[in-house]
């Protein structure tokens, strides 16, 4: 680890598909061990930009991109190995994603697909990383039953355990509690308070009380342009751009 | 007012009727099948049935039962892998025109009668190949029939894993294909086997493909592939129904009585056995 060197760092990326440009000219940093908000409204290039962190976009048809992304000082496009970059950058999607097996298996996926065989190893990993994920208490002495039939709330923590297994740096949420109800979205909001104690944390999402609550820093993208990034509360209350104010305030222009 | 209320009343019942009579109707003939062949065929039923081969129009159907399950395991062991990798290959790898292409081949021999297939395998191989009617050629031509319907089956449960399983194994760092054999084709599984035995059961009904390729023995399978002839059960009751004797008729309907229980057989042991192997599958399947 670089120290001084910022954990994500975003320089000049414009992103299109096909002729359609997505994203223009962003440029920002994350620093280590914070959450970032990256708010905005729907179809404006926010999961676009959280799917450029860890090479998911590679996968659409017409993808370009310019600019480019470092993580921890390396440029993840340089990188020869997106399965590597994938280890060190988690990903919780919208909806939960539960695999159709167990709750133990869900968790072991990745470590598995690392290469650990052994059984006390792995039970030790899917531990911690229940803990972590705080749902531990909910599961244990269920490992065994099939994550399929946990609520919706829990299988979200149960992905959030799961990207936890392989030891990220960085986690990505895209919008993780957006199709969860509202006791379930506390329980996740308060869990990444306490992930960045040890991770980085970069969340999309377009429930601007939620970045409010619990963001150190947030991006506001609109028209697939940064149009404002700073420190949460400053970006709230003293807003530099006035189309960022515009969009916090619900006004059109 | 009083008449739309009536008029609509009448409709409403006219409804019902309709649908239940076309129920009984498509109902009656399965019912009368399966109540026919069911008393007759364990009327007919004995330990020699198992244990005999069949001697002229009596005996047993040992060679038949086995046959018929050599047959199909032979054909099952060939279409279920080419299927279930075809499958794959059209959801995760081919360009678009290839798959279409393929598809289209698939349909189109989803259409061509099974006696056809028969007459395609009589002549390629067991007279050109010279490999006479053995398991092999039967083996291979119900491949060809069940074929389509194992590859269909395995688009459409592959088509159906959610893109979000997909991408949450990617994102974990698994490679493609990690992210398809582990992820995709075990959401998958239920409705792959769903396919293979509905392939199976489509496969074991058949006649018309073996009189052409296995021709017919009165002698137990041996392990020749080729060059040795084999019984099967749908020809014994093609054939026997048709002879003038008690013993023929009830050797029939006992190997028609087989084959359904067998079909049968098949659906409970595998769908139980899916559950037994993957609990998990069942939740999602919901």
């Amino acid at each position: 680890m670089n120290v001084g060197e910022a954990a994500l760092r975003v320089e000049e990326l414009s992103i299109s598909f096909g002729s359609q440009k997505v994203l223009s000219d962003v440029t920002f940093r994350v620093e280590r061990r914070s959450i970032t908000a990256i708010v905005g409204p729907s179809g404006q290039g926010k999961s676009t930009l959280l799917r450029t962190f860890n090479r998911m976009n590679e996968h659409l048809p017409g993808f370009r991109m310019a600019g480019r992304v470092f993580l921890d000082g390396e440029d993840i496009y340089q990188m020869r190995d997106v399965v590597s970059l994938r280890r060190r950058v988690g990903m919780v999607f919208q909806r939960p994603s539960p695999f159709p097996m167990s709750v133990f298996d869900n968790v072991a996926f990745g470590p598995r697909l690392n290469g650990v065989r052994d059984p006390v190893a792995l039970h030790r990993v899917v531990e911690e990383s229940l803990r972590r994920a705080a749902l531990w208490d909910e599961v244990d002495g269920k490992l065994a039953d099939s994550a399929v039939n946990l609520s919706g709330g829990q299988q979200q923590r149960l992905c959030i355990a799961r990207a936890l297994a392989v030891e990220p740096e960085l986690l990505l949420l895209d919008e993780p509690a957006s199709a969860l109800d509202p006791a379930s979205t506390l329980r996740i909001e308060d869990l990444c308070q306490r992930l960045k104690e040890r991770y980085t944390l970069v969340m999309v999402t377009h429930n601007l009380q939620q970045a409010a609550r619990i963001s150190d820093h947030t991006a506001v993208l609109l028209g697939g342009r940064l149009v404002e990034f700073g420190e949460t509360s400053q970006v709230f209350t003293a807003p530099l751009d006035p189309r960022t104010e515009a969009y916090l305030t619900g006004r059109r222009d | 007012m009083q008449r739309t209320r009536w008029t609509r009343l009448f409709w409403d019942r006219l409804g019902w009727i309709l649908a239940l009579a076309a129920m009984a109707l498509s109902l009656i003939p399965l019912l009368d099948i399966l109540v026919l062949v069911g008393s007759r065929g364990i009327r007919a039923m004995s330990w020699s049935v198992f244990t005999q081969v069949t001697s002229g129009v009596s005996g047993g159907l040992a060679n038949a039962i086995w046959g018929t399950l050599l047959i199909v395991l032979v054909a099952m062991l060939i279409a279920a892998p080419l299927g279930i990798f075809g499958g794959v290959y059209l959801i995760e790898f081919s360009p678009w025109r290839l798959a279409d292409a393929l598809r289209r081949g698939s349909d189109i021999l989803t259409g061509v009668p099974s006696i056809v297939l028969g007459y395609v395998g009589y002549v390629t191989m067991v007279v050109w190949w010279g490999w006479g009617f053995s398991l092999l050629a039967a083996g291979i031509t119900l491949t060809m029939l069940m074929l389509p319907y194992i590859l269909r089956a395995t688009e459409l449960a592959l088509g159906k894993v959610p893109s979000d399983l997909r991408q949450a194994s990617l994102a974990l760092g698994a490679g493609r294909a990690a992210t398809i054999w582990r992820i995709s084709l075990r959401s998958a599984a239920p409705g792959i086997l769903t396919g293979i035995i509905l392939a199976l059961s489509i496969a074991m009904g058949e006649t018309a493909p073996l009189l052409y390729t296995a021709g017919w023995s009165n002698y137990l399978p041996t392990a020749h592939l080729t060059h040795a002839p084999v019984g099967y059960l749908t020809y014994v009751v093609w054939t026997y129904i048709n002879e003038p004797f008690a013993s023929a008729h009830a050797l029939a309907y006992a190997a028609a009585f087989l084959l359904i229980f067998m079909i049968l057989a098949f659906n409970v042991l595998a769908r139980w056995g899916l559950e037994r192997l993957d609990p998990h599958a069942r939740g999602a399947r919901r």
